[in-house]
């Protein structure tokens, strides 16, 4: 495995008496792709935030050895985000907020910027304001991009925008941007678009870690287990979290350890391992 | 330097509107002034733009120009305070507002240097701007002035040069006491920081009027910084004001007083206040 390049330890975050985050730990590694999965209000873009310091927290976030307390503008020497809402300025211009991004930010490759917005077809004249929302993800995204940083903080970027849009998204992050020496965290709720790229996957929930582990080590330990109706009860003996009946089957995802004869087994994917790990909002049992 | 130069376009290119508020307003003046001639010719009559009485002693016409040309210059600083209020807000929680903060917080700029653009364009392109808009009206207003009556047109431009030091001094103030106020409130900094002055000038009346006590009042106090007046005896101008040196020396005393003193010390404490609790903010 590679050096741990972000490292979080024991980092917690309180709203009032909500805790939002509670003592997590966590290892980012160089050169990775990792998914960050979790309900709604599980704590994943608080603790995005946090590792940006634009939270106040309580425990360490180091990034390549160097402590974030508060918020430090130096971290955007390395890190780049992209948060959940379109946070670009209306009233800019496209071309006076790519203007603007390479004024302010040392980080911007002229060359790489040239080459993206070349193939984009953003209308560089048009306020920001009068895009569509995929227009506007997609110069945030371009912007993003044109950076020369080492890690990439994706929040939901792709949250509301139609399908070919969210494969162009991901397909220009794969080809623009990731090598072995850049680590991207996305935070996603359409999993099953990003399951073919990530290596790693975290699972998040009641803003506590429940697993990050390496996707197909991942993949191998758990499996789709179905049983004919009538059989229900021996899928509920091992106490599934979430049980799902199709066309007079019942089906579980299980510890890959566990056999039951006459059982058909498939394999499962990251929104089915989600649920079996952390439950739905209607968990069995 | 190349950060700073983006900074100040980007801020000039979201608030140009706004910062240019007394040209808005004196293009209307003006521009008011130009549909009653048109409309006066269209009627027939003649073109008269000013009505000045020749008539008017040397004296008295210095002192009214004196004054006129302050005091266009303090209404247009006037307008200047009323935009660099609504500035403040806009400038300091427009992004959170406009769910942008993230974008212009996540580049590697410090705070203080963001904050210090936003500051200078705010005050600094407020003051030019109003000095040069009524330095070109006081200059017109000389001009009729030295045509009809003959007044001197140095006495217009020293109303001038009063009225832009004085309201430059109140503009410090209250641009940055609202600065203060829009970084401590994220929602209606204007309305809250009002309040906020109110419900401790009612504490103070409350426990001078229980206690006996003498603390003086906080309103009269912040009133006397944020407004401007002509402290300058009439009497004096009439006599005084065609000798030139003598008015350089009165406008010199002026700048150098308690109030403007006090106006520049709060400026920058309400300044720097400001910048810490922005600085401090959460971003969510």
């Amino acid at each position: 495995m590679n050096e741990p390049c972000y490292e979080i330890r024991n980092l917690s975050k309180h709203y009032g008496t909500f805790k939002a985050l509670d003592g997590v730990n966590l290892s980012l590694s160089q050169g990775k792709i990792i998914g960050l999965l979790g309900k709604n209000g599980a704590g994943k873009s608080t603790l995005m935030r946090c590792m940006l310091g634009f939270l106040s927290h309580d425990g360490d976030v180091l990034i390549d050895d160097s402590l974030l307390r508060t918020r430090d503008h130096a971290i955007f020497k390395k890190v780049a985000f992209i948060p959940d809402v379109s946070g670009l300025d209306d009233r800019l211009t496209v071309r006076q907020t790519m203007e603007y991004i390479r004024g302010v930010n040392p980080c911007w490759n002229e060359t790489t910027a040239s080459k993206i917005f070349a193939i984009s077809n953003l209308p560089l004249n048009k306020k920001v304001g009068k895009l569509s929302k995929g227009m506007k993800t997609k110069l945030y995204l371009l912007i993003t991009l044109s950076l020369d940083v080492n890690y990439l903080l994706l929040d939901e970027p792709t949250l509301g925008l139609d399908i070919a849009f969210r494969k162009e998204f991901f397909n220009l992050i794969l080809g623009e941007f990731f090598d072995e020496n850049k680590t991207i965290l996305i935070s996603t709720h359409q999993v099953e678009e990003v399951e073919d790229i990530l290596q790693e996957i975290i699972f998040i929930d009641n803003g506590k870690i429940l697993l990050h582990e390496e996707v197909e080590s991942l993949k191998t330990r758990f499996r789709v287990v179905s049983l004919p109706l009538d059989r229900a009860e021996e899928l509920l003996n091992h106490k599934p979290k979430v049980m799902a009946k199709t066309l007079g089957f019942m089906s579980a995802v299980l510890d890959s350890a566990i056999e039951i004869e006459g059982a058909n087994y498939g394999r499962a994917n990251l929104a089915d391992i989600f649920m079996a790990v952390v439950g739905g909002s209607h968990e069995t049992v | 330097m190349k950060q700073f130069k983006a900074l100040l376009i980007k801020e000039w290119r979201t608030h140009w509107v706004a910062i240019l508020t007394p040209l808005w307003f004196t293009a209307g003046i003006y521009g008011i002034a130009l549909l009653g001639i048109i409309f006066g010719l269209l009627k027939g009559g003649e073109v008269s733009f000013v009505n000045i009485n020749s008539n008017i002693p040397a004296g008295m016409a210095d002192y009214i120009l004196w004054t006129s040309t302050a005091g266009i210059t303090m209404i247009l600083g006037a307008i200047g305070i009323i935009s660099t209020v609504v500035l403040t807000d806009s400038m300091l929680n427009g992004g959170f507002k406009r769910h942008c903060e993230i974008l212009h917080l996540s580049q590697p700029v410090k705070v203080s240097k963001i904050l210090f653009a936003k500051y200078l364009l705010l005050l600094l392109g407020t003051i030019i701007l109003v000095s040069v808009l009524s330095l070109v009206n006081s200059l017109v207003v000389s001009a009729f002035f030295k045509y009809y009556v003959g007044t001197h047109i140095y006495i217009g431009l020293c109303g001038w040069m009063y009225g832009a030091i004085e309201i430059s001094m109140a503009l410090i103030f209250v641009t940055s006491l609202f600065w203060f106020f829009a970084g401590l409130f994220k929602h209606k900094p204007f309305f809250m920081g009002t309040l906020s002055i109110l419900a401790i000038e009612i504490a103070i009346r409350v426990l001078n009027s229980t206690a006996g006590l003498e603390i003086p009042s906080l309103f009269k106090f912040i009133s006397s910084l944020s407004m401007v007046n002509i402290r300058v005896n009439p009497e004096q101008i009439v006599h005084e004001l065609a000798n030139v040196n003598a008015m350089k020396a009165a406008n010199g005393i002026q700048i150098l007083n308690l109030d403007n003193a006090l106006r520049l010390i709060l400026g920058a404490f309400f300044y720097f206040a400001g910048l810490l609790l922005y600085k401090n903010r959460e971003l969510s």
